[in-house]
């Protein structure tokens, strides 16, 4: 049940951003706002708040792999 | 750790006065950027610090990024821990990868990666390690750790809705020698897994909904040996309330079966003082119920986690160069151990860390 829960908060989510955004084409001339350093999504640390070290102490955060919960070490 | 923000913060001192034409390195516009973090609780510390280098050559761009991180432990065994005997622990990890980005068309970008790294990737992983060295180490069957890890990834990013759509899909393998957990039995000491490949597929969409609104979906799947799919899923809204305030918010959910299940969200307000200086105040809620059991006798699985965290940081985006710098704290709670967790009662005990991030990026 979990995870059709969360495919169908992020389905939702999905189809809404699609959606909208198919309705409401923004032009780059009207785009002056969400263009500012603060407004985008960018891999630059400086404008990113992702922590490296986060997933070690929230584990959930972690895609997958060794860092991921889940015993990679446990028995 | 010092030395690596002195150097930053020099940098950042004496970069702020450059102002003198772009200079090309190997043909390509070069840009370097740096990132350092800290996280200390009363018994762990952890930092990590990355330098990238950024090659942009018309069409494509190579980023070459090297990290160095270092995990310190004061291993404490529980007081029942007959065999286990307080010990300071310190390790390092190195990691190297290279990324490309090649624009393939008018709106198609092709994504690629390569990475390794050597050493501890978390400081559970070197807990326990010590706590298996420490009740095995000199039985038949028993290995000094060695963790390591590769990866490699592949993608797409589509443009398909002129500067406010986009699509991105993603492949990633990564395979990491970790660890393994030891049981004994009465034929033996059994070592668990040492070999975990993990395959990652992401899809993810970015979009501009109005003109103060932009938001990004992202949906992943996880395949990692001998488990069940982790399924997981972001969402990230970033809305300007006016010329100076800014509102960002995410949200996200992990999910694997049978039992793991993780939601997290924040929000971060951010105040822009100046044309260039921006200050900003976040606050984060996390909580999963904990990993999953398979153990017969006992288990170092972790428990329940509910974590808080809060944010103060400063913005600075210049031409050239551009920083940002931010302290917090983060509350983390574990639920209580069962009989099968209690000889990890000192590792998932409830901690207060303090969190230090610092990152610049400069453009030569």
């Amino acid at each position: 049940m979990g995870f059709l829960r969360v495919l169908f908060c992020l389905g939702a989510a999905l189809a809404l951003s699609l959606s909208l955004g198919g309705c409401m084409s923004v032009s780059p001339e009207r785009q002056r706002l969400v263009s500012r350093p603060g407004m985008v999504f960018s891999d630059a640390p400086h404008l990113s708040n992702r922590s490296a070290l986060s997933a070690q102490i929230e584990p959930g955060r972690a895609a997958g792999g060794a860092q991921a919960a889940g015993c990679t070490a446990c028995r | 750790m010092k030395r690596l923000l002195i150097g930053f913060f020099l940098a950042a001192f004496f970069g702020a006065r450059a102002a003198e034409p772009e200079k090309r390195l190997l043909g390509a516009m070069p840009a370097a950027e740096f990132e350092a973090e800290v996280l200390q609780a009363s018994d762990i510390t952890l930092t990590q610090a990355a330098g990238t280098l950024r090659l942009n050559r018309g069409a494509t761009e190579a980023a070459l990024t090297l990290g160095f991180g270092t995990l310190a432990i004061d291993y404490a065994p529980v007081a029942f821990d007959l065999f286990g005997s307080a010990r300071g622990r310190k390790e390092t990890a190195l990691s190297a990868q290279l990324a490309l980005r090649h624009r393939a068309g008018t709106r198609l970008e092709l994504l690629g990666s390569l990475g390794a790294r050597d050493g501890f990737d978390s400081y559970r992983a070197l807990w326990l390690d010590e706590y298996f060295r420490q009740r095995f180490e000199g039985r038949p069957g028993y290995r000094s750790a060695q963790p390591r890890g590769a990866a490699f990834s592949g993608g797409a990013r589509w443009e398909y809705q002129l500067a406010s759509g986009f699509v991105q899909l993603g492949y990633a393998r990564s395979q990491d020698d970790v660890a393994p957990g030891y049981e004994i039995d009465f034929t033996g000491l059994r070592r668990g897994a040492e070999t975990l490949v993990t395959d990652t597929v992401t899809l993810g969409f970015e979009n501009v909904l109005t003109e103060r609104l932009r938001t990004r979906v992202e949906l992943r799947v996880a395949t990692t040996s001998e488990r069940e799919p982790r399924y997981g899923a972001e969402i990230s809204a970033r809305y300007a309330l006016g010329e100076r305030w800014i509102v960002r918010a995410d949200a996200g959910a992990s999910d694997e079966r049978p039992t793991f299940r993780a939601q997290y969200g924040g929000a971060e307000l951010e105040f822009a003082a100046t044309e260039t200086f921006a200050i900003f105040f976040g606050a984060q809620l996390y909580r999963d119920t904990g990993e999953i059991e398979n153990a017969l006798l006992f288990s170092s699985a972790a428990p329940g986690l509910r974590s808080r965290r809060a944010d103060l940081g400063l913005r600075r985006d210049g031409e050239r160069l551009a920083w940002r710098v931010s302290v917090g704290r983060v509350a983390g709670d574990f639920a209580a151990t069962n009989r099968n967790t209690d000889f990890f009662q000192n590792l998932y005990r409830d901690r207060s860390w303090l969190a230090l991030r610092a990152a610049a990026s400069w453009k030569f």
